[in-house]
């Protein structure tokens, strides 16, 4: 009965949707497979809602903790609210603001993705580096809780927040670099049914080889050896070198979400809120992100 | 019912198995399963029963020493009891979600089984290397109790007992890691990211739950009186203010 119930949970069908992009399920790995780029558009966005939420949560721990020693129940409340909302706001106005952008220098720079496919790119991307962070959420609320040191848990919520971003990124260039190798690959099939000289074509050809050939070794034997040989979702597949298109269109796309998401983060501050500041929902527009990190290192030891 | 040679030949094969790394390993589970009868279930009664009985000697050093009763020190061996096998199983509940998606991400789901059981093996190794150590802490807590210094000797014999034990086990966890390793090079990056992790997380965790030994001019209590205090903010202070007084 419980089985039923957990099929049925569309919200359980969208957390397996994310697993499979996790595992590296969701983008095809090998260009001559004819399988779609499968990602749930909605399902996806709504578990990357909910897991900003929650790691919005473990921030504001910290001010739930402090404001219970203080007794500012209503102050600790509105701050972990804000909190809470912040970080969807944070990922999902920076995908909004940027997307156009990103969009067209992709089409610029000569990749033959369409709007579609980039979409679900940066979503499962998002769902990477969001699946990342909520993962250190149990982190970040335990020492929230135990720590009243307001610089240390700014800098270990700008270090988890990198960790994330990095990953979400190998795993965006990953994912980048095997659907512009489907897509040609496919476009090429189309063009030319017979003769593949492009040099694209003819290494996806080689590659089939290759990959006919491990085939043949029979898996079952060793079948914990045989599936590591398959890529995972972040890393680079020998088979699939990084082509010049997808390298330009990643340098892009980093420096303007980058820029755009880390003066999104600048501006829909306070996140944690300093214990020794009124609350407030936004402060006013000052300094920037680089030297308030700086002056957080120095402050630690003050 | 079980003979008293029976349960003890299953309970020091047990020990065996968790010290020797065999029972971790994959490749032996799967030629030869009537061998690796450790499951993960043993090995977390393990932490918990191994951790509870070495923290409740550590606990005794006040009645031991002869500063407090024994009908009121009992409370403070119970905590310190309860708070060893808490502090190990915690740790590793607020590690193991990012570890997991680590996992997954690289690549290493399949086996993530056999890494958790290779991670509380090593655990369980921990709080036996621990408990062995037992009876010398009874040992150094009666030799030093006439000495004035006596309390702090207690505490720097515990942080040595608990740094090998730590350092015993980081080996055990290398051995229980070598055949998934061997399956796949990317576990080699996974153990050190968990050692980072699980150590980050340990070091403010014993840092909260103190005391374990319990000073016997403190009143008995399961936290101490003062605030939380972030480990690593102390630490880098104590740094700072030596070398304020060098400089």
């Amino acid at each position: 009965m419980t089985s039923k119930l957990i099929q049925r949970s569309p919200f359980v069908n969208w957390l397996f949707a994310v697993d499979r992009i996790l595992r590296g399920e969701s983008i095809p790995l090998d260009p001559h497979e004819q399988r779609d780029f499968q990602i749930p558009i909605f399902g996806v966005s709504v578990v990357v809602i909910a897991m900003a939420v929650t790691y919005g949560f473990c921030m504001g721990v910290f001010s739930l903790i402090h404001g219970a020693e203080t007794s500012e129940y209503s102050r600790a409340l509105m701050q972990t609210f804000a909190s809470m909302t912040k970080v969807p706001l944070l990922y999902g106005l920076t995908l909004m603001i940027t997307f156009p952008s990103l969009y067209v220098f992709n089409a610029l720079i000569g990749s033959r993705l369409k709007v579609t496919p980039v979409f679900k790119l940066l979503i499962a991307s998002l769902a990477v580096n969001l699946a990342v962070l909520v993962s250190l959420g149990p982190i970040l609320a335990f020492f929230s809780a135990s720590t009243p040191n307001y610089s240390f848990i700014v800098l270990l919520n700008v270090a988890i927040f990198a960790i994330a971003g990095v990953l979400g990124l190998m795993f965006l260039v990953q994912a980048l670099n095997r659907l512009a190798n489907a897509t040609a690959r496919h476009l090429n099939q189309n063009e030319q049914p017979e003769r593949p000289d492009t040099p694209l074509a003819s290494t996806l050809l080689a590659s089939r080889q290759a990959a006919q050939t491990t085939n043949a070794v029979p898996d079952h034997q060793h079948p914990i050896a045989a599936a590591t040989l398959v890529p995972s979702a972040i890393q680079s597949s020998p088979k699939l070198p990084l082509n010049r298109y997808v390298k330009k269109v990643f340098a892009c796309w980093i420096l303007v979400f980058g820029l755009v998401g880390a003066q999104m983060g600048w501006v829909l501050r306070p996140f944690i809120g300093s214990p020794d500041l009124p609350f407030q929902f936004f402060r006013p527009r000052e300094s920037n992100f680089f030297e308030a990190v700086t002056n957080a290192f120095w402050q630690m030891f003050a | 019912m079980q003979s008293l040679s029976e349960i003890s030949a299953w309970t020091f094969g047990t020990i065996d198995q968790v010290l020797s790394g065999a029972s971790a390993s994959p490749a032996i589970s799967k030629n030869n399963r009537a061998q690796s009868k450790i499951r993960l279930r043993t090995a977390a009664s393990i932490v918990l029963i191994a951790g509870l009985a070495y923290g409740t000697a550590m606990g005794c050093y006040a009645a031991v020493a002869n500063q407090r009763s024994w009908s009121e020190q009992w409370l403070q061996m119970l905590f310190s009891g309860v708070k060893v096998p808490l502090l190990i199983l915690t740790t590793l509940l607020i590690a193991l979600p990012s570890f997991f998606i680590l996992n997954t991400l690289f690549g290493l789901r399949q086996q993530f089984n056999e890494s958790l059981k290779a991670i509380l093996m090593a655990q369980a190794g921990l709080v036996i290397i621990l408990l062995s150590l037992a009876p010398i802490t009874l040992f150094i807590y009666v030799s030093v109790s006439p000495m004035p210094q006596a309390y702090s000797l207690a505490v720097l014999w515990n942080a040595v007992a608990f740094g090998s034990a730590s350092v015993a086990a980081q080996l055990l966890l290398q051995r229980n890691y070598r055949q998934l390793i061997r399956q796949d090079s990317k576990h080699r990056v996974m153990v050190r990211i968990w050692i980072f992790i699980y150590a980050f997380v340990g070091i403010q965790m014993a840092y909260v739950l103190r005391p374990f030994i319990g000073s016997p001019s403190n009143e008995i209590s399961f936290f101490r009186e003062d605030p939380f205090q972030n480990a690593y903010v102390k630490i880098s202070q104590l740094i700072w203010s030596a070398m304020d007084l060098w400089g």
